[in-house]
């Protein structure tokens, strides 16, 4: 059953085809949330206060706020992995 | 690191002694599709059901035996562990090439220095054995016994034949080239290719390791300490092929803290050091057992000495498992696979089963049949081949649970045909799991089975992940309030939701597996469902499942840790 819509981010024609992907390591997610309100657009909280992630691309625009939110999580539980895709 | 091809198909012949031949075909031929796979010489018998008072057919090991059991004579029974000599009979033509650099105490350290072992290993050249020692079926249980004994070492040997082993400096390459061709899936669980694991850990840096796990605790899949405890030396056979598949430097057996399971594979390692069987060390090792230390990665971190919880993936146990090790985890019964794969070659193994499922499987069957039992059918055989080699049912049933404690529950039509593989099941909304089947009786309530079950569930995870450590014991409550017949209407659509939210959310598969488990129970006991939502339960049974009873674990308030 799924209840996350996901985002995806078409790279303009021209732009080189990196995609950022976020990832939330569920083992060191505490609940705290705090990813959840710096980037409200690709976080949403379960009904228990821990961090579901809308779909795994990151747009360009966003990549600031997510790697903010990645140094600020108090137990270093996101990840953000950077794709190289060619073609 | 190209290696000559290793699968020659000589006609008929075993062996010539040449360095680069693993095993050949004795049918002599490129294994064609099942489709056009002629009929193996001895017909198959449906799905024999491993029961008391069946005495199964044996080798007894003289000269001749095996003719004559192909002929369907029986003769006496084997020895037993206390027989003074090994090998008897009809090997004594053997010719042995044993090296003497190999075996004995003290040689550990030369594989501990990393070096792949060379000199040669031993092979016999005894005559081909006609393809009808190798039926369809059984495979594995082909040496069960009826009285629950172990099969022992030289009794194992009489009915299957020994490992033929190529040169040493070939038989990595050729083990790999074996389990690749053979398609074989793991039988853990996931139904992962054993191949695609094998590729990771050849892929990684450092001494590699094979973790063969018999410590997976479902509780309704009795199979794996059925093999652990019967048919050790399949296991530990298949455990020296794909040691050797991924050139590891040691094995190590995980079982769980049963004195049964540890006395007998003891006495096996023993029988097989004295016979000087296993070029790669094996060591059997305790560890915690329960529902999510069974997991791969849960498991290679107990074995690195922490606790028996899943770990994140990446990495993945295959890159960086036990003390950082690549590490192949294999569930004991792939393993007992492995061991018959290497004997009777690709082309035997893959005419049982379906082409993208292929060989045999191991089902458990409990519920409304004479007695839990364990047997074994091919791949892609219907449910319904498994409740009768269990003896049929013994009264009328709604639906049954195929998959285990991360099953699916099917209704009684469709679950009865359907067929046991991963695509087989997944086609109809099932799972195939680790080959579980409960027949759930009319009499008794599925709405009430499935809360017992997600009650002990939600208080088997590690509690390591929000979803599971939330997430479950809230499934848990809604579901045990639904069967008290105290659900309010939205409680269901809660139920529903959590299932989603959970799904995917773990560091392992456990809570998916529960929310598929309670999703298919709401879809399949929908009448239940309504009557429980009014209040009251259609039920007279009780406890068909065999789970112990446990209250709803409590909710755990956000943020907080136990």
């Amino acid at each position: 059953m799924d209840t996350t819509a996901t985002v995806r981010d078409r790279p303009a024609a021209g732009q080189p085809a990196t995609r950022a992907r976020l990832r939330i390591d569920p083992i060191r997610c505490d609940g705290h949330g705090l990813c959840a309100d710096l980037v409200p657009e690709l976080l949403r909280l379960d009904d228990w206060g821990y961090p579901m992630p809308i779909g795994a691309d990151v747009p360009r625009r966003l990549e600031s706020q997510v790697g903010r939110a990645a140094k600020l999580c108090p137990t270093l539980a996101i990840v953000v992995e950077k794709h190289r895709r060619r073609g | 690191m190209a290696r000559s091809p290793v699968h020659h198909r000589d006609s008929g012949r075993r062996h010539s002694g040449r360095a680069d031949q693993w095993h050949a075909d004795p049918a002599g031929e490129v294994w064609p599709p099942p489709a056009a796979q002629p009929a193996l010489s001895r017909p198959a018998p449906a799905g024999p059901a491993y029961q008391p008072g069946r005495a199964p057919e044996r080798f007894s090991g003289e000269p001749g035996s095996r003719a004559r059991h192909s002929a369907g004579i029986t003769g006496p029974e084997s020895p037993g562990p206390s027989a003074p000599d090994w090998p008897t009979g009809g090997w004594t033509t053997a010719e042995w090439l044993v090296d003497p650099r190999l075996g004995g105490p003290g040689r550990e350290e030369e594989w501990l220095a990393g070096e792949w072992p060379t000199g040669e290993w031993r092979y016999d050249r005894r005559p081909s054995a006609a393809p009808a020692s190798a039926p369809a079926m059984p495979r594995l249980l082909a040496a069960a016994r009826a009285d629950g004994q172990p099969v022992w070492l030289s009794e194992h040997l009489s009915v299957h034949g020994r490992v033929p082993h190529p040169r040493s400096d070939a038989v990595g390459a050729a083990a790999a080239k074996l389990i690749t061709d053979s398609g074989l899936r793991g039988r853990g669980g996931a139904g992962f290719p054993v191949a695609a694991k094998m590729r990771a850990v050849l892929a990684a840096d450092g001494p590699p390791l094979l973790v063969a796990n018999g410590a997976a605790r479902d509780l309704l899949a009795e199979k794996d300490t059925f093999l652990l405890t019967r048919l050790p030396h399949l296991v530990l056979d298949g455990a020296q092929v794909a040691g050797a598949a991924i050139r590891a430097h040691h094995i190590v057996v995980a079982v769980a803290d049963r004195p049964d399971v540890r006395s007998i594979m003891q006495e096996a390692l023993v029988e097989r050091q004295r016979a000087r069987l296993d070029p790669i060390p094996v060591r059997v090792e305790i560890v915690a057992a329960g529902y999510v230390a069974g997991e791969s990665s849960a498991l290679a971190q107990q074995l690195s000495g922490g606790p028996a919880r899943p770990t994140s993936d990446p990495p993945h146990t295959a890159a960086h498992g036990v003390n950082g090790r690549p590490t192949l985890v294999q569930n004991v019964e792939t393993l007992a696979h492995v061991g018959l794969l290497a004997r009777h070659g690709v082309g035997w193994f893959r005419a049982a089963g379906t082409p993208d499922d292929p060989g045999s499987l191991l089902v458990t069957v409990l519920g409304a049949v004479p007695g839990p039992v364990v047997l074994e059918v091919p791949v892609g055989a219907p449910v319904q081949r498994a409740l009768l080699g269990a003896g049929g049912l013994t009264e009328p049933i709604g639906a049954v649970l195929v998959g285990g404690g991360a099953g699916r529950w099917l209704p009684a039509r469709t679950g009865l045909a359907a067929p046991l593989s991963h695509a087989g099941l997944a086609a109809v909304g099932g799972v195939l799991g680790v080959g579980a089947v409960v027949a759930l009786p009319d009499r008794a309530c599925g709405v009430v089975e499935t809360a017992r079950l997600v009650r002990y569930l939600a208080g088997q995870s590690s509690g390591q992940c929000g979803a599971c450590l939330n997430g479950l014991p809230a499934i848990a409550a809604a579901l045990s309030a639904l069967a008290d017949g105290k659900a309010e209407p939205a409680t269901m659509a809660r139920l529903l939701r959590w299932c989603g939210m959970v799904t995917g959310r773990g560091a392992c598969r456990h809570p998916d597996g529960t929310a598929g488990l309670v999703a298919s129970a709401v879809r399949v006991f929908a009448e239940d469902v309504r009557r429980h939502v009014d209040g009251w339960c259609g039920g007279s049974l009780r406890g068909v499942l065999p789970v112990p009873d446990v209250p709803a674990p409590g909710r755990v308030r956000v943020g907080q840790r136990p």
